[in-house]
């Protein structure tokens, strides 16, 4: 446990004074893929940002590698860390080769241009494990929202950062996308990153996390941790029923071992 | 004749037009809106407002350029400092803040110049309101080239922050850019250009919005060939303008920026009318 890269110690999330979501501890090991999961309105995506440091942390303490992350200079920050937000913005005139390159910046002297060999060759592993590579001349501006999503995680890959983080990174994917992206997240893990997801489909969690945070909404005050720990320990009957407040089906298929979760109308 | 009076004019039109449209071309940057002009910061008005006071209370002549600069700055500071926040300039209260600005100036010098004394000098205010380069020395090109040269190795400088801002600050940040630092320098290149270029020739507009537009559309997508592009072009368009300004109609001299106007905004109209498709 000591050994984690990402260490986030009583965060408390949320917007101008306002908390949104109280998590009380949040581990990240290299080679762990963890998944931030929960309602709609728990506060998934505002704390993922607040680790990505695009918003303020209310309170709390964010450590990677031991140091802490609100304070290190931006450029450290990007070296260790790449965030691939859940909305995107398009830059108007770029081609996706130039901006997957751009995932090469925090390597790099901020005025700088020089593109050297070993930038380009991650560019080109990057927008190889997104199967992005024949995009690379197109304009960002003209790609279909799945394909935009890809060069995305491209450049975030491009920045060959210990710890990744990817906010709803299967929205726009189709089947085949989505799976190839599952499959990307497990190469990963080999290579010993550690990746923070927020993800809504219970059947993707169960499939790629190593471990899930799952968040509650609370009538009282900011939602917090309901149960963390890996998918089949925490996405149970009773606790899915206790935080999602419906009823789900779980079923086991015994030929691929894929578990199955499905929500039941209301009573 | 030559020497002393048209090449100086002539270079006063080209610098003129090159700062003007550096200038739109680093604040489009910063703004992320091709609609970004160097007049929205409040510059311009500022500037003009320095020098209506200047005007109305008998500073002479020769320190307009000075209080025009020191208009254009201090206005331009103002609408700044209250877009900061704490990730960086916000783009929306900078051109919101522009506009009120310069709503508070133009209102101001209407005022002025409705109870001003001497009618030549309300006279001289509107003719610097116009803008002209004509009766310019080089004793007047001189600084602004300077000031031009330092902005144009400032634009390339900042070529790179420019297209990490062009993903969004938030962005930008994600992939090492100490965004309000980025801000802050194209920021303040934007202003100094500008604020120079209209103490020597008063409100020239349209030049920072037509200039970098056609850099950005007919050259490509490298930042740095459209900084050389912009300037290059703002240059020509100004040259250009002032010729036609001076010579349209034999014995009467066109105001440059009213001339700039009338010919650049349909021009700018057919070329939005071009890139029906594209999303501006």
């Amino acid at each position: 446990m000591s050994e984690a890269l990402l260490v986030a110690t009583d965060l408390k999330v949320g917007w101008s004074k306002h908390t949104v979501a109280t998590l009380a501890e949040l581990r990240v090991a290299p080679g762990e893929i963890v998944v931030i999961a929960g309602p709609n309105g728990a506060g998934k995506s505002t704390a993922i940002k607040t680790i990505a440091r695009h918003t303020p942390a209310l309170a709390g303490k964010v450590t990677i590698s031991g140091a802490d992350a609100f304070t290190m200079p931006q450029r450290v920050f990007a070296q260790q860390l790449a965030y691939v937000p859940q909305i995107i913005e398009a830059p108007k005139a770029m081609l996706v080769e130039d901006l997957v390159l751009l995932g090469r910046s925090p390597h790099k002297d901020w005025w700088s241009w020089e593109v050297l060999g070993s930038d380009s060759s991650a560019a080109e592993l990057a927008m190889t494990q997104t199967e992005t590579l024949s995009l690379r001349k197109r304009l960002v501006s003209e790609l279909s929202g799945g394909e935009r999503q890809r060069v995305m995680i491209a450049m975030a890959l491009a920045q060959q950062t210990p710890l990744l983080l990817l906010d709803e990174p299967t929205a726009h994917l189709d089947f085949k996308h989505q799976m190839q992206l599952l499959q990307l997240l497990s190469s990963l893990r080999d290579q010993r990153l550690g990746v923070l997801l927020v993800l809504h489909d219970l059947n993707l969690i169960d499939r790629i996390a190593d471990k899930v945070v799952l968040l509650q909404n609370s009538e009282q005050g900011p939602s917090d941790i309901a149960a963390s720990g890996p998918p089949s320990s925490v996405l149970t009957r009773e606790t899915l029923k206790r935080v999602y407040e419906v009823a789900v089906v779980i079923t086991r298929d015994d030929a691929t071992g894929i578990t199955t979760y499905t929500p039941l109308p209301a009573e | 004749m030559l020497w002393q009076i048209r090449l100086p004019r002539a270079a006063a039109a080209a610098v003129v037009g090159a700062a003007l449209s550096l200038s739109g071309y680093l604040l489009q940057s910063l703004c992320r809106n091709y609609l970004a002009d160097p007049y929205l910061t409040g510059v311009s008005s500022g500037a003009a407002l320095a020098v209506a006071i200047a005007l109305a209370t008998n500073v002479p002549f020769f320190m307009l350029p000075f209080a025009a600069l020191a208009g254009g700055l201090s206005a331009s500071l103002i609408v700044a400092i209250m877009s900061r926040t704490a990730s960086g300039l916000s783009v929306t209260r900078l051109l919101l803040g522009g506009v009120a600005i310069s709503a508070i100036c133009s209102s101001i010098i209407t005022l002025i110049m409705t109870n001003l004394a001497s009618v030549g000098r309300v006279q001289g205010l509107f003719y610097w309101l116009t803008g002209s380069v004509s009766g310019k020395g080089w004793a007047e090109v001189q600084p602004l080239s300077y000031y031009v040269a330092a902005g144009f190795i400032c634009a390339l400088v900042l070529s790179k922050p420019m297209r990490l801002l062009s993903l969004g600050s938030a962005s930008a940040a994600s992939l090492g850019l100490n965004v309000p630092v980025a801000q802050w320098s194209i920021l303040l290149a934007a202003v100094v250009l500008c604020g120079s270029a209209v103490s020597l020739s008063g409100l020239v507009g349209f030049v920072g919005l037509v200039a970098p537009y056609i850099a950005r559309t007919a050259f490509g997508t490298d930042e740095r060939i459209h900084i050389v592009a912009a300037t290059g072009i703002g240059a020509v368009l100004v040259l250009v303008s002032d010729l036609a300004a001076r010579t349209i109609l034999p014995g009467t001299e066109l105001p440059l920026g009213t001339l700039l106007a009338l010919v650049g905004a349909p021009f700018f109209l057919w070329l939005i009318l071009q890139h029906k498709d594209e999303a501006i």
